[in-house]
């Protein structure tokens, strides 16, 4: 299975912010829309992988995991966020337990 | 006929008992908390209505009934936010009633033993909000002690207020960020860290926890620290970087209407106010890092983990002293160790200390 990768730190931003682009830039609603979901819908109708490299950054605020990933578990469900999703976190192991406990319980609303 | 009286009378006595029962002491209490809690919603909502109105911008400029005078409030002699927080509150409130007598103040420093970042970071606060100044001009004297003297003027108090004295800025270890619109601003904690960790550490790692927590803190004022909508405080950081310990200090402040007036935290001793006797904030405090009050006006379930967040950083062994002060609650964290204030405080101050690794 092919694998495509995003870097959060390059591709988006090194400092996220916080849920909803009304908070303020960088925010989760803004990663969701403009790069998790358009990748997300791609590699899904690909049957690929999708790696997201969350090192580098300056951390992540709950209510940025929630705007971004919970949104998108939400959205398409958490069993299929998880068989195509993969993470990549060596500065912060528990981040990637943290981020799937989001997905597995979606309460974006 | 018989069955028919019979009936009637056991109506009667059924009347009698329910009548006693409604008596009981239980019962009282019940309807008497129920209808406290119903007075204060019609309250809330009133006030809720008033604010909506704009009224509260209609705070009304006073014009200073001597504009050359102006009045001398001695601060305490401990002028520290976090360690006299009584005696520190106590004298802004005493300054707030000269102001709103229409006279023009001076901040006393003069006679103090001990300065804080945390003071300075609040009297700048207190300095640049209209709703406190009105107004009216106000100006500072410059502690004697030497040292206290230099801290104060490096902290750039004195930009802020009408004052003859330059500062000297080649002397600075402060920061001080204020943001008008509101917002979020994950480049001005990217900023503050990379400060705070290059004095601290000496180095450029990105330590996350005090980033998280920064963003967290944003995020509460932005979304909290107003009652009917969304963004209507500043926020206020100062950044104090000790020379000498290497300790960076954290000020992290809105004068909102605090964490325990927040409309979530207000919902939530709605539904719990039947069943307690008392109302106390302190009683809130471990509901709150817990995450089990849901810091939110959306109703969106997923919300209420900041404060859990904050609290798992204070254990992270390079930060200390974290204490929060808000309303009638000065709390420490992690040990929770928590003090009801005399004063009330409005508004959310959080402070924290980055220490070198050992």
């Amino acid at each position: 299975m092919k694998t495509h990768t995003i870097i959060i730190s390059s591709d988006f931003t090194d400092a996220p912010g916080a849920r909803h682009r009304a908070d303020g830039p960088k925010s989760g609603e803004e990663f969701y829309e403009d790069i998790l979901k358009p990748n997300f819908v791609d590699i899904k109708e690909k049957q690929e992988e999708l790696l997201i490299d969350l090192d580098d950054t300056w951390g992540y605020a709950s209510s940025f995991i929630s705007g971004s990933f919970g949104r998108l578990s939400n959205e398409f469900g958490s069993e299929d966020v998880l068989k195509y999703l993969r993470f990549k976190s060596q500065d912060e192991p528990l981040l990637i337990e943290k981020i799937r406990d989001e997905i597995k319980k979606p309460n974006f609303k | 006929m018989e069955s028919e009286q019979l009936k009637q009378l056991n109506n009667l006595e059924k009347e009698i008992i329910s009548k006693k029962r409604k008596r009981t002491k239980h019962w009282k209490r019940q309807n008497y908390l129920k209808k406290k809690a119903e007075r204060e919603a019609r309250k809330r909502k009133r006030r809720k209505k008033w604010l909506k109105s704009g009224r509260k911008k209609v705070i009304g400029r006073l014009i200073p009934k001597n504009p050359d005078k102006f009045t001398q409030i001695k601060s305490p002699l401990n002028f520290s936010f976090i360690k006299n927080t009584d005696e520190v509150l106590k004298y802004f409130k005493k300054c707030k009633k000269t102001l709103d007598r229409s006279e023009q103040i001076e901040f006393d420093l003069s006679d103090i033993d001990n300065l804080s970042p945390d003071a300075i970071a609040l009297l700048i606060a207190k300095v640049k909000d209209e709703n406190f100044k009105r107004g009216l001009n106000v100006r500072g004297k410059n502690p004697q002690k030497e040292k206290l003297k230099k801290m104060f003027i490096s902290s750039g108090f004195m930009d802020h207020v009408r004052s003859g004295f330059v500062a000297d800025s080649s002397d600075n270890n402060f920061l001080i960020h204020k943001i008008t619109d509101k917002k979020v601003e994950n480049n001005v904690a990217k900023q503050v860290c990379e400060l705070a960790v290059k004095h601290t550490f000496g180095s450029e790692i990105k330590f996350r926890p005090i980033f998280e927590i920064l963003i967290e803190c944003m995020a509460n004022t932005n979304n909290h620290a107003g009652l009917d909508k969304q963004g209507t405080y500043d926020w206020w950081i100062l950044l104090y970087s000790d020379p000498k310990t290497k300790i960076t200090s954290f000020s992290f402040l809105d004068l909102g209407v605090g964490i325990f007036n927040s409309i979530s935290v207000k919902n939530y001793w709605d539904k719990i106010l039947t069943s307690i006797r008392y109302k106390n904030n302190i009683d809130l405090i471990p509901k709150l890092f817990s995450g089990e009050i849901f810091l939110t006006r959306t109703k969106e379930k997923n919300r209420g983990k900041g404060f859990p967040l904050i609290y798992n950083h204070s254990n992270n062994n390079c930060i200390k002293n974290f204490t929060i002060i808000s309303n009638d609650v000065h709390v420490k964290i992690p040990s929770k160790e928590c003090q009801k204030l005399k004063h009330k405080f409005q508004g959310t101050f959080l402070y924290w200390e980055l220490h070198p690794n050992k």
